[in-house]
């Protein structure tokens, strides 16, 4: 049973389980082994595979995998993480050598470093089904500031999770006027559900939900990290609705403004803002009557209000609702759905 | 008489053919390295505007080409790559038996198989400086085998037209 979010008071101290405002997350929120298989075991080296494989039960939920050289692979599961150091007797030993990171990672970047030489420089690439993999080993910082990845000695592949339906019991608690969403800050630690919850609100208001006084809207999604979408040769891997304009990997403050002028979006999603740049965009983006959703690191807002930047765009009333996340039940815990309180 | 007449055409027309054959094999192998200096410049077009995958480059570089050299290339792009789970080093080993190269001169194979271990290796830039270094590479010693084509080929004719003479003479 769900129940209504609270909307006032300081957000979100410590609050005890059976708090009505606490949402447990979805059933589908950890299913991610149909993806691990599908998608990430095909790219890691035939004997980790098939260790992992006759360990691991099927249908395990599997949030990533991480190879480092030299060192037991990792398998990170919901609650705990599994090393595979042989340490028990259905626990094999898989040590990845370097030479399998540098193969893995010839076959993750489909051969092609010349292309993705700015995901390269970030430490991360995107697979098809939207997935991450994470970059380790040697940095070298070039005159130009520009940070290259030299001797990569781990990889981490962290399984995308579109979750469909996640933002859907909190559309009603997010509606705002004209029949759209209002501006609203999504708010979590990491590996809580934010983008989870952004992609789904993305799609809601592509596809518009009657029920919830939501019609459809044009979307434009700033995705600077290929997170929302996960973009694969340009085109989403996750469903993002069907109106949805996605703007891939570029700086989100420049793409606020692109897609602005481009595209004339009803409401614009990006992910994880930042600094100054960030903010004034979302300011001006606000301002030219879009509806913004964003998401910010934190545990809760107390916190997201001592960054300078995100405190002048709490403080200035551009964002009217807020959501915080938390693992606490799983993540996509909702602690708090409501109105953004000004203080 | 009519026998040794007709025997004698046979034994001309073989040994004629031998040598126009031979002289065919050496211009197969010079159109095979045009084939690979075209497949090479589509790649190195793929690679450097486009920022195509690797294995989407090989293909569209390969149904530029044409031939075996084009046949190579798209297997290439079949094989390696997140669809193939090669590398393209890998993938050369598994089609080089499938493929049939052996019109191409051994330095042209030489040259494709020491490009694969740089491709996808490198940076944007450094990867069409290899590209562009085999291209150098086949076109050089393509330049020096037509010199060469042009005295062989005629040379093969000859020897067959004029083996084929002196094999009736004999014989006769």
């Amino acid at each position: 049973m769900i129940g209504s979010p609270a909307r006032t008071g300081v957000l979100p101290a410590p609050a005890p389980p059976n708090r009505s405002s606490v949402y447990s997350p979805p059933a589908s929120w950890d299913a991610g082994w149909e993806a691990f298989e599908r998608d990430i075991l095909p790219l890691v080296p035939d004997r980790i595979r098939l260790g992992i494989l006759a360990s691991l039960p099927r249908g395990m939920a599997v949030n990533e995998l991480r190879l480092r050289a030299g060192l037991p692979v990792c398998a990170v599961l919901p609650a705990r993480d599994i090393l595979f150091d042989g340490s028990g007797p259905s626990v094999p030993c898989l040590i990845a050598t370097g030479e399998e990171i540098g193969r893995t990672l010839s076959l993750v970047s489909d051969c092609s470093y010349y292309a993705l030489e700015s995901e390269f420089a970030n430490g991360y690439i995107t697979i098809p089904g939207g997935h991450r993999v994470g970059l380790t080993g040697q940095a070298a910082v070039w005159a130009d500031g520009t940070v290259r990845i030299r001797d990569v000695s781990g990889l981490s592949f962290r399984i995308a999770r579109a979750v469909k339906g996640a933002g859907a019991r909190l559309a009603r608690e997010l509606a705002g006027s004209y029949g759209r969403l209002a501006s609203t800050l999504i708010v979590s630690p990491p590996g809580a559900g934010k983008t989870t919850l952004l992609r789904d609100l993305c799609r809601i208001s592509g596809e518009g939900m009657p029920e919830a006084g939501i019609r459809p809207s044009q979307v434009g999604i700033v995705d600077e990290r290929s997170e929302i979408a996960a973009c694969y040769g340009g085109i989403p891997q996750h469903d993002v609705g069907p109106r949805a304009d996605v703007l891939d990997r570029c700086p989100k403050a420049r793409g606020i403004m692109m897609v602005m002028r481009s595209m004339g979006p009803e409401v614009i999603a990006t992910d994880e803002l930042g600094g100054e740049e960030d903010a004034r965009a979302v300011a001006a983006a606000i301002s030219g009557g879009a509806v913004v959703l964003a998401t910010c690191h934190g545990n809760d807002l107390e916190q997201v209000r001592k960054r300078p930047y995100s405190r002048w765009l709490l403080s200035e009333g551009y964002f009217d609702k807020a959501v915080v996340l938390s693992r606490r039940k799983g993540p996509g815990t909702v602690e708090y759905a409501g109105d953004l309180p000004r203080t | 008489m009519f026998l040794k007449l007709a025997g004698s055409f046979l034994l001309l027309g073989t040994a004629a053919a031998a040598g126009f054959g031979t002289a065919r094999g050496v211009e197969g192998q010079i159109e095979e390295l045009r084939r690979l200096v075209t497949a090479l410049q589509a790649l190195s077009t793929e690679v450097s505007y486009v920022l195509k995958p690797l294995p989407q480059a090989l293909t569209a570089a390969g149904q530029r080409a044409g031939g075996a050299v084009g046949e190579l290339f798209c297997l290439l792009g079949s094989r390696s790559g997140l669809s193939g789970r090669r590398t393209p080093e890998d993938a050369l080993e598994t089609v080089l038996n499938e493929t049939c190269l052996g019109e191409l001169p051994r330095l042209a194979r030489e040259t494709i198989g020491e490009l694969v271990k740089s491709l996808g290796t490198s940076g944007h830039t450094e990867q069409v400086r290899h590209i562009d270094m085999s291209i150098d590479r086949v076109r050089s010693f393509l330049s020096s085998m037509e010199v060469e084509y042009g005295k062989r080929a005629r040379m093969y004719r000859y020897l067959g037209v004029l083996g084929g003479l002196m094999a009736v003479i004999v014989l006769i």
